[in-house]
């Protein structure tokens, strides 16, 4: 794997081409192009489908940003780290591109709740992707282990290659996983399980996948607190956030 | 106010437009703090924009009896040819720029006194580097000299037992490596074989 993957040339000026980038603007156009086929399948507006999808890349991006930075001061007590150290934090896009799907779907008038239950599958492809980005970027490792399949990073600007050990390839283990619950979900309809069904279903079974890939994970760099990283912390909360919503979704269709 | 989706759609395209200019600028202006990173940034944003009008107009224009859809899927289609490059030099060369931005911006560092005089006096000590004579140098090579040519010992211990004096061979202990003696002679005519290159030749 190489960060690196490709260089262009514009009169004159070579700038390279790095993996993580391509991977990300991948993902986000996977991720973009199944929804608003989703939302044209289900008869949705598909214009302001679009424009959500803008608002909420542009909200998820700002949040992953932000994240990133409030963690990197944390860690550093240096504010102005995250300049030095670029990178985003997927947890981060989470509440900011709901809450731009959430605004933006009012002032659309659409349902807001069923575009996000649209958009699951195309969100655990764009993540997939995502993470295999990470894989190509080294960023994101997995601990040190010797197995038959054990990845071994040895570019310079790759951060799992100091040191450069063999180590899990735990981007691409979870990366599968999302594949897997891109698939499962493709074939649960929304209908089935409510409004809403979906997308808690997806953020539960996604808090259990990054909780249990975290156990792998060696980058205790992005802190740790009481021996769970930021990223369990938040899966954990997540995970119960999901239930409960749930259950309260569940009472209310029982008691209607 | 709504504006007619002709209108959005053509501010989706001026978007996407902008957000492709900002993108080659960014390419350039990598090593400009600020500018280069702001600028780079700001084009996915821009890009970003351009979708979300464009959305707006494919919106408006399907609820208006497809009136101006054609500019509305062309600011939508400008918007995103455009954000997949600007996406991509913003995670590299503005990146860059932000880590340069961020050398810039550390008070410690050597650059800050020209671009912020509020940051005070350096106190970054650059590094005594030794003059290039003490430098240590690449090893050097002993001198690669052929191994000495060692004379034949069956041409030094071989003398012909008889004199020829027919002009014949002479006849005796004739050396095994071929050497001939020249008729009237005592020594061996032709120079003994070369010997193989020794350890000491190397290949490039």
């Amino acid at each position: 794997m190489d960060p690196i993957l490709t260089e262009f040339s514009l009169l004159g000026v070579t700038r390279p081409i790095g993996g993580y980038g391509l991977a990300v603007t991948l993902g986000i156009l996977v991720s973009s192009a199944v929804a608003a086929r989703a939302a044209h399948r289900a008869q949705e507006d598909v214009g302001a489908t679009i424009a959500t999808i803008g608002y909420a890349t542009m909200a998820g991006f700002a949040g992953a940003f932000l994240l990133h930075a409030i963690v990197e001061w944390a860690r550093t007590g240096d504010p102005l780290a995250i300049l030095e150290q670029g990178g985003l934090v997927f947890y981060g896009a989470v509440p900011t591109a709901v809450a731009a799907v959430v605004i933006a779907g009012r002032a659309f008038g659409m349902p807001w709740l069923k575009i996000i239950d649209l958009s699951v599958p195309g969100i655990a492809m764009g993540h997939a992707l995502g993470r295999i980005g990470c894989f190509l970027g080294g960023c994101c490792f997995g601990a040190e282990w010797d197995g038959p399949w054990a990845a071994i990073a040895i570019h310079p600007l790759a951060a799992s290659a100091h040191p450069s050990v063999p180590r899990h390839p735990v981007q691409l283990y979870e990366s599968m996983g999302l594949l897997v619950l891109a698939a499962i979900f493709t074939f649960v309809k929304p209908d089935r399980v409510g409004d809403g069904g979906r997308a808690l279903s997806y953020v539960a079974l996604y808090a259990v996948l990054r909780f249990s890939m975290e156990q792998l994970r060696a980058d205790t760099v992005r802190g740790m607190f009481f021996g769970l990283s930021t990223s369990m912390i938040i899966s954990l909360a997540l995970f119960a956030s999901a239930i409960v919503w749930g259950l309260r979704i569940r009472r209310a269709r029982a008691a209607a | 106010m709504v504006h007619s989706p002709g209108l959005v759609g053509i501010g989706s395209i001026t978007l996407g437009a902008l957000s492709f200019c900002c993108m080659v600028a960014g390419i350039f202006l990598v090593w400009v703090p600020f500018l280069g990173a702001m600028v780079g940034f700001l084009a996915p944003v821009l890009a970003l924009f351009g979708i979300v009008l464009g959305g707006i107009a494919l919106s408006r224009a399907r609820d208006g009896g497809h009136e101006n859809e054609s500019l509305a899927i062309g600011g939508l289609i400008t918007s995103i040819v455009a954000f997949v490059p600007s996406i991509l030099v913003a995670v590299t060369c503005s990146m860059c720029s932000a880590c340069w931005t961020g050398v810039i911006l550390t008070p410690h560092d050597a650059g800050p006194r020209a671009v912020f005089p509020d940051a005070g006096a350096s106190t970054w000590v650059p590094p005594s580097m030794p003059p290039p004579s003490v430098l240590p140098g690449p090893p050097a090579w002993p001198p690669i000299t052929p191994p000495p040519i060692a004379p034949d010992p069956a041409a030094a211990t071989t003398e012909p037992t008889t004199e020829p004096t027919d002009g014949t061979e002479a006849t005796g202990t004739a050396p095994t490596t071929g050497t001939t003696l020249a008729p009237g002679s005592s020594g061996p005519a032709l120079p003994p074989p070369p010997l193989p290159p020794g350890p000491n030749v190397r290949s490039h």
